[in-house]
C-alpha cells in the first residue's frame, strides 16, 4: 500500500532537477584522493637548471668562437702585413746593395785612375831625377 | 661539449688556419745579404787602407835612380828595405795618390833587411802590424810597386818560415807564394784583416815566390831603431 502511494507520487511529480542529497564520505571507503595529479616540484627545478646550463654553454661557446675567429683574423692580417713589409725591405735591401755596388765600382775606377796618374807622375819624376843627376 | 657546440654553430665561425702565403721570390735573406755585404766591405776597407798606406820610395844614388816600395806605420814613419835606402844620396816618397813627400832621415836595422824612414809631411794613411807571424797556408796580399810602375796587389798564400835565402841574416824569412818583381822590395804583406805580417825583401827569379821579413822580426827592429835613429840617419847621405 505505501509503495503504491510512493510510485503514484513519483509519477504525478513534474520532471524537475532536484539536488542530489549530499552524501557523507563513505567511512568504509577509506582514503580521499585529489582529482588532479600533483607535479613533483623538485624534478622541475632540476630540468630548468640543466636547460639554463646548456643555454649558457651555448652562449659561451658562441662567444668563444667569435673571439677565436676575431683573433685568427687579426693574426692573419698581421702576418700578411709582415710579409708585405718583409718583401718591401728585401726589395729595398737589394736596391741599396745594387746602388752600393755601383758606388763601389765607381770608387774603384776612380782609385785606379788616381793610381795610374800617380804612377805616370812618379815615372816622370824618376826621369827628371835621372836627367838632373 | 665545446666541439658539439662549435659543430652546431657552423664551420664558418671556426677559425681557419691562415691560407698559404704566396711564394716569396727567391731573393736572398736580407739579413744574410747584409752580413755578407758588411764582411766584404770590411775586407775591402782593410785592403784599401793598406793600399793607401803603401808608398813608392825613390832612391837617388850616385850612379842611378832606383825605386822600391814601403808602407806607413804612422803619420810620419814608414818601413822599407835597407837595400832600398842604402847608398841613397836623396830619398823621395810618392804616395798612392801622387803626392811627393820629403824624407828627413832613415834608420836601417841590423837584424834584417829593414829600414825605417821619417817623412816631413804627413803620410795619407797607416797600416797596423799583426800581433804574430802568420800560419802556413794563410791568404795574404802583397801591396807594392813592382818595377816602379803603378801600385799593384798580388794575392798569395804563406808557405811558412824558412832560412834566409840570401844568407845575410840569421833571422827566419817568411816564404810567400805571390808574384813579385824588382821594385817590390819593401812591399807590405797584408793578411785578410789588413794587418802587416811581413815585409818583402827578396824574390825568386821565377817571380813565383817572395821572401819577407816576418812581423815578429819587424817589431824587434822597430824597437831597436828607436835607440839608434840619430846614429843611422846620417848613413843615407853618402858623398858621391
Amino acid at each position: 500500500m505505501a509503495a503504491d502511494e510512493r510510485r503514484g507520487a513519483e509519477r504525478s511529480a513534474p520532471a524537475a532537477l532536484l539536488p542530489a542529497p549530499r552524501r557523507a564520505p563513505d567511512a568504509a571507503g577509506g582514503v580521499v584522493r585529489p582529482l588532479l595529479r600533483e607535479r613533483p616540484r623538485r624534478r622541475s627545478r632540476g630540468t630548468s637548471a640543466v636547460v639554463l646550463l646548456l643555454l649558457g654553454a651555448v652562449v659561451a661557446a658562441l662567444a668563444l668562437s667569435a673571439h677565436l675567429w676575431g683573433a685568427a683574423q687579426a693574426w692573419r692580417s698581421q702576418a700578411q702585413d709582415a710579409e708585405v713589409q718583409r718583401d718591401r725591405l728585401a726589395t729595398t735591401s737589394v736596391e741599396l746593395q745594387r746602388h752600393l755596388d755601383e758606388v763601389q765600382a765607381a770608387l774603384d775606377a776612380s782609385d785606379a785612375r788616381v793610381e795610374q796618374l800617380a804612377a805616370e807622375k812618379a815615372r816622370a819624376a824618376d826621369l827628371r831625377e835621372a836627367s838632373s843627376r | 661539449m665545446l666541439a658539439l657546440v662549435l659543430g652546431t654553430t657552423g664551420c664558418s665561425l671556426v677559425p681557419q688556419p691562415p691560407a698559404a702565403v704566396a711564394a716569396v721570390p727567391p731573393a736572398r735573406d736580407p739579413a744574410a745579404a747584409a752580413v755578407d755585404a758588411i764582411a766584404a766591405a770590411d775586407a775591402g776597407t782593410a785592403l784599401r787602407t793598406a793600399v793607401r798606406a803603401s808608398v813608392r820610395v825613390r832612391s837617388t844614388g850616385c850612379q842611378s835612380v832606383e825605386t822600391g816600395s814601403g808602407f806607413a806605420l804612422d803619420a810620419h814613419t814608414l818601413v822599407t828595405n835597407a837595400h832600398v835606402v842604402s847608398g841613397a844620396r836623396r830619398l823621395q816618397v810618392d804616395t798612392w795618390d801622387g803626392h811627393q813627400l820629403a824624407v828627413t832621415g832613415s834608420v836601417t836595422a841590423t837584424v834584417a833587411d829593414l829600414a825605417v824612414v821619417r817623412t816631413r809631411e804627413a803620410l795619407p794613411a797607416s797600416v797596423p802590424l799583426a800581433t804574430a807571424d802568420p800560419d802556413a797556408g794563410e791568404a795574404v796580399t802583397v801591396v807594392g810597386y813592382p818595377r816602379g810602375e803603378a801600385l799593384a796587389r798580388a794575392a798569395g798564400a804563406v808557405t811558412g818560415l824558412v832560412d834566409d835565402p840570401l844568407g845575410a841574416s840569421s833571422a827566419p824569412a817568411l816564404q810567400v807564394e805571390a808574384r813579385v818583381a824588382p821594385g817590390s822590395s819593401g812591399s807590405a804583406v797584408v793578411d785578410g784583416g789588413g794587418a802587416v805580417v811581413g815585409v818583402v825583401y827578396a824574390g825568386a827569379t821565377t817571380g813565383e815566390h817572395a821572401y819577407a821579413v816576418p812581423v815578429s822580426v819587424l817589431r824587434e827592429a822597430l824597437d831597436a831603431s828607436t835607440s839608434t835613429s840619430d846614429r843611422a840617419a846620417s848613413a843615407t847621405t853618402p858623398a858621391c
